[in-house]
């Protein structure tokens, strides 16, 4: 399965590890749409359907993707505070066993967001199928 | 916080730059992730601790974790990857672009054709009077470019989590600038016919001719706009 991504994807922050697409923090700063999209787009569409806490959205993630998508803990509370600080989300601190909890869901502007993005990665992923399909001639 | 692994984590955060209302928020998040996969895993495997362990082998060393964390916050902003950048000069260009927007402003809306119907025919003012309200109106707006710009890197700063030392390093430097840039109007001959004067608009740098007063907004409006900031982390904190 690794060897169906392009080298170069292998180095950048999304990357395969057995069977679980690592979402790492060390790597270079390259194909953008296709590797640095990704963690926000999973996350825009798991909170537009309901309000999460970031271990719930860690598990939906994993269950979704059939725990191919493993996203590290060290990346995803940053990346939710900056898509926080950028409008796309909203928190509400709720209480739980006496503890506060920070919950997320989208905004108004996260929704306009994950519209552009799906779009992206749907042309995206249709380039890339027409790549992979045999050539006729 | 009640775990030495998550007080540890905050230490090393705070050590390498993060504000403190950011450390707070992340280690109880992160805390409260941990308590989350302990309760999750406590029905496959009976031992508390052991599972607890377990989830904190995945995080990694306090200071390694902290490492990484810091990696994603770089990666998330700008202002984290070129601070000298983003706190050293762009304060200056900022403020440069700032200052001489009304310039260009003024070519395109011809300004001087406004203000001199404004006074030369509604108005009957003396010139020395033009003269004072050409005055309060450079000191109002050398006040208010300085607090714009004050204004961006105070939101920029807040947005990107950034260290404090950095932001200190941008209001200062734009305190001092900002008080040493000057905006002058000054009433000159009609520049085409039909007018009764003419204005123009000039920058300089250097302590400025009219009262130190009015150059203090300048000074004053980053450190307001600063302790706004310092007093915003404490609350969020």
């Amino acid at each position: 399965m690794t060897r169906l991504l392009p080298r170069r994807l292998r180095t950048t922050r999304l990357f395969q590890q057995g069977n679980e697409i690592m979402v790492s923090m060390t790597a270079k700063r390259s194909n953008r749409i296709f590797a640095n999209g990704v963690p926000e787009l999973a996350i825009l569409q798991l909170v537009s359907r309901q309000e999460m806490y970031g271990y719930q959205l860690v598990k939906a993630i994993d269950m979704a993707s059939g725990s191919r998508l493993v996203f590290a803990e060290g990346h995803i509370y940053p990346l939710l505070h900056s898509m926080e600080a950028k409008g796309y989300l909203s928190c509400r601190r709720g209480e739980v066993n006496g503890k506060v909890r920070l919950y997320y869901r989208i905004t108004p502007k996260g929704r306009r967001k994950m519209q552009v993005m799906t779009g992206e990665w749907m042309k995206m992923r249709a380039s890339i199928d027409s790549l992979l399909k045999p050539s006729t001639a | 916080m009640t775990s030495p692994y998550f007080r540890r984590l905050a230490a090393s955060l705070g050590r390498r730059g993060l504000p403190e209302f950011e450390v707070q928020r992340l280690t109880a998040e992160l805390e409260d992730h941990a308590d989350a996969a302990v309760d999750d895993f406590r029905g496959k495997a009976a031992n508390k601790a052991l599972v607890r362990r377990r989830v904190l082998r995945r995080f990694g060393k306090p200071e390694e974790f902290a490492d990484s964390l810091l990696k994603a916050y770089r990666n998330n902003s700008f202002l984290w990857r070129h601070p000298i950048l983003g706190f050293g000069l762009g304060p200056l260009i900022l403020l440069i672009a700032v200052f001489t927007t009304p310039m260009f402003i003024g070519n395109f809306i011809h300004f001087d054709d406004g203000v001199s119907s404004l006074f030369g025919n509604k108005v009957a003012l003396s010139r020395g009077e033009i003269l004072g309200f050409c005055n309060a109106f450079g000191a109002a707006m050398n006040a208010l470019c300085t607090g714009a710009v004050g204004l961006v890197i105070y939101r920029l700063s807040l947005r990107g989590k950034c260290p404090e030392r950095n932001v200190v390093w941008a209001f200062v430097i734009l305190a001092l600038v900002g008080s040493l840039l000057n905006i002058r109007f000054d009433l000159i001959p009609p520049v085409s016919s039909g007018r009764a004067f003419s204005f123009a608009y000039s920058i300089g740098f250097g302590f400025p001719p009219r009262s130190a007063m009015v150059n203090m907004l300048a000074f004053l409006s980053p450190v307001v706009l600063f302790l706004l900031y310092h007093r915003r982390m404490i609350r969020t904190a």
